[in-house]
């Protein structure tokens, strides 16, 4: 069964963003630029304090794309990046239909917000949805959607 | 326009995997690289300057003096590369255009576009870095 069109899904993916996380994408992705790493760098940039790369953000929201779209279902992910991302931050992505075509092919709206509601990633998707996942995880447009939730990234308090 | 390869390394996708909150991921052989995966091939760009290099000095180019910010990504996929595949990678300057700002400047961004294609010659995935600066800025 496929979603209809204003069907969301709806996912946390990440509960309290670490400075380790941080790290660990500088080293998997190769970008230490030392907004990312170097508090004092940053603030005395002008910010607060470090704060995530734009792409680990995208990357944290592809878990989501991961999560329907399956390993190999994606023929396109665009992301704007629109606030930092601060240590701390959880994160909840959601994604709506907003096309359904007739040879499988869906075409959603991307938002990802902190834990204030701040949007801080828009973007959108398309592709083929995985099959196991395009019965399960997709809620009416009507009322609150199920939240699935990120199994790992949960900081220690 | 610049190439190199792209090597896509199993040891690389779980690292990655782990990076962006799966961090259970194991080591699979034959992985599919994640969805923003191909960022990573920056890691064997030998012009990146985000990195401690020999010939630059560190830490890089601050904002305010022009080379702006990361704003957006976009990733075209052909088909989705899996680990042992060796990648060409290509950069390419891309589209500029101007946008009025929230706050009254002029915006300028600029593509960076780079297309990674296999070892046949096949298309894999096109990936577009969207960089954005005041518009008054001089230095590129």
């Amino acid at each position: 069964m496929r979603p209809e069109v204003g069907a969301r899904h709806r996912q946390v993916v990440a509960e309290g963003l670490t400075r380790t996380q941080l790290v660990a994408y500088a080293g998997a992705s190769g970008d230490f630029h030392p907004f990312h790493h170097d508090e004092i760098y940053a603030t005395t940039h002008g910010f607060d304090q470090l704060f995530a790369h734009g792409m680990l953000t995208m990357g944290i929201t592809g878990e989501a794309m991961v999560a329907v779209f399956g390993p190999e279902g994606l023929d396109r992910y665009a992301a704007d990046f629109l606030k930092p991302v601060w240590p701390g931050d959880t994160l909840t992505t959601e994604l709506v239909v907003t096309a359904v075509h007739d040879d499988g092919t869906v075409k959603v709206e991307i938002s990802t917000t902190d834990q204030h509601g701040t949007q801080v990633l828009r973007g959108t998707a398309a592709g083929r949805l995985a099959s196991v996942q395009a019965s399960s995880s997709w809620s009416r447009s009507i009322g609150s959607p199920d939240v699935t939730r990120a199994s790992p990234m949960r900081a220690a308090s | 326009m610049r190439s190199f390869e792209f090597p896509i390394e199993a040891g690389h996708i779980q690292e990655f995997k782990r990076a962006v909150g799966d961090v259970d991921a194991t080591f699979d052989p034959d992985a599919a690289a994640p969805p923003t995966f191909m960022v990573a091939a920056d890691r064997y760009d030998p012009d990146y300057d985000r990195r401690l290099r020999s010939d630059r000095p560190w830490p890089p180019v601050a904002p305010e003096t022009g080379s702006g910010f990361h704003a957006g990504m976009v990733f075209e996929y052909h088909r989705h590369p899996r680990a042992g595949e060796v990648l060409t990678a290509t950069v390419a300057d891309g589209e500029e255009w101007i946008k009025q700002g929230r706050r009254g400047g002029q915006l300028r961004f600029r593509e960076i576009v780079t297309t990674f294609v296999d070892a046949d010659g096949q298309p894999c995935v096109t990936a577009r870095w969207i960089n954005v600066r005041a518009a008054n800025e001089v230095r590129e």
